[in-house]
């Protein structure tokens, strides 16, 4: 490919270029010399060497040693991820039952208040009604002691 | 999934992840160490790697998760050492010079002023060769969205790079 490829280079600017031809391009930059680059070759130049970046030659190695390492570890019954679930599960149902302990517990204590509350009542009334008609006899002597009281005055 | 299985499936986007994590942290051993962290639990979740559609595009996440992660602790640990006299620090902190430094470096000048979805766009786009199509699938965005945003990073792009060799012609 032509590094001068303005019709390309274009369309790359306008995002309108397909991934073959940025990478021809790419490549083209990498391959001119000097200042064949142009103005804009470093740039690509720059893409297309951190494209090609790899890991230490070391790395799966290592990582495959680490896996093994694992793989022999004594497998735990259950993972760190499940016994947090099952706490929370826990959690969860001990606080659903104790909300539920406490509701019933407060209108356990409402039902008996109130039932205490009726029992006053129902005893209040009762001492009343004990005594309704023991006042009349005292009525009847005071109004008759009135009356007389009134015919003297006459 | 078996060792073999995760060998051959899995173990071959080691590179790609390497450069998106680099992209993201900017630094060789960091990045590496993300990405042998991602491995790890990848072969973790092995009985659930076969449900999964995508392996590629769900590691790609987990290492864009785990290198931000990684610099959000970074930078508290930054934060905590600006407290520590300067001599301790200067002496605790060797500056570390790699083969790829200048490298790097430049790609980090090239994505300094974009917005945060221009730069993932990019990273995909210029660094690991991602279509269009694989980039709508990995970021959960439409075809405009991915369009304009590459299109509005390589303008930012090219204003940057006009202005440095329009610098450099002055001098």
């Amino acid at each position: 490919m032509d590094w001068k490829n303005k019709k390309i280079i274009d369309k790359y600017w306008q995002a309108e270029s397909s991934l073959a031809e940025e990478q021809q391009l790419k490549k083209a930059a990498a391959d001119a010399m000097g200042s064949e680059k142009g103005k804009e070759g470093p740039y690509f130049d720059t893409l297309n060497s951190f494209s090609k970046l790899t890991v230490d030659a070391s790395f799966e190695e290592e990582l495959l040693k680490k896996i093994s390492a694992q793989e022999k570890a004594k497998p735990r019954l259950f993972s760190y991820r499940t016994i947090r679930n099952i706490a929370a599960s826990i959690l969860l149902v001990t606080g659903a039952a104790y909300s539920v302990w406490v509701i019933q517990e407060q209108q356990q204590q409402k039902v008996i208040a109130s039932e205490l509350a009726f029992e006053e009542a129902k005893s209040a009334l009762l001492l009343i009604s004990s005594q309704l008609n023991k006042g009349t006899s005292s009525t009847y002597t005071i109004r008759k002691f009135s009356t007389t009281q009134q015919k003297l005055k006459k | 999934m078996t060792k073999e299985q995760f060998t051959r499936q899995v173990l071959p986007l080691q590179n790609k992840l390497y450069r998106y994590a680099l992209s993201i942290v900017f630094e060789e051993n960091l990045a590496q160490d993300i990405v042998q962290e991602v491995f790890l639990k990848l072969w973790d979740q092995r009985t659930k790697l076969q449900e999964i559609k995508n392996i590629e595009a769900w590691s790609i996440r987990m290492t864009r998760n785990l290198a931000y992660d990684k610099l959000k602790a970074s930078s508290r640990k930054i934060e905590d050492i600006e407290s520590v006299p300067i001599s301790f620090v200067a002496n605790s902190f060797p500056a570390e010079v790699t083969e790829n430094a200048d490298l790097i470096e430049a790609v980090k000048e090239i994505m300094k002023d974009l917005p945060e979805k221009q730069k993932e766009i990019f990273r995909l786009r210029e660094l690991l060769g991602y279509s269009n199509t694989e980039i709508e699938e990995l970021l959960s965005l439409d075809h405009n969205q991915v369009k304009v945003n590459l299109f509005r990073a390589r303008q930012k792009i090219k204003s940057k790079l006009i202005q440095l060799i329009n610098y450099g012609l002055e001098e």
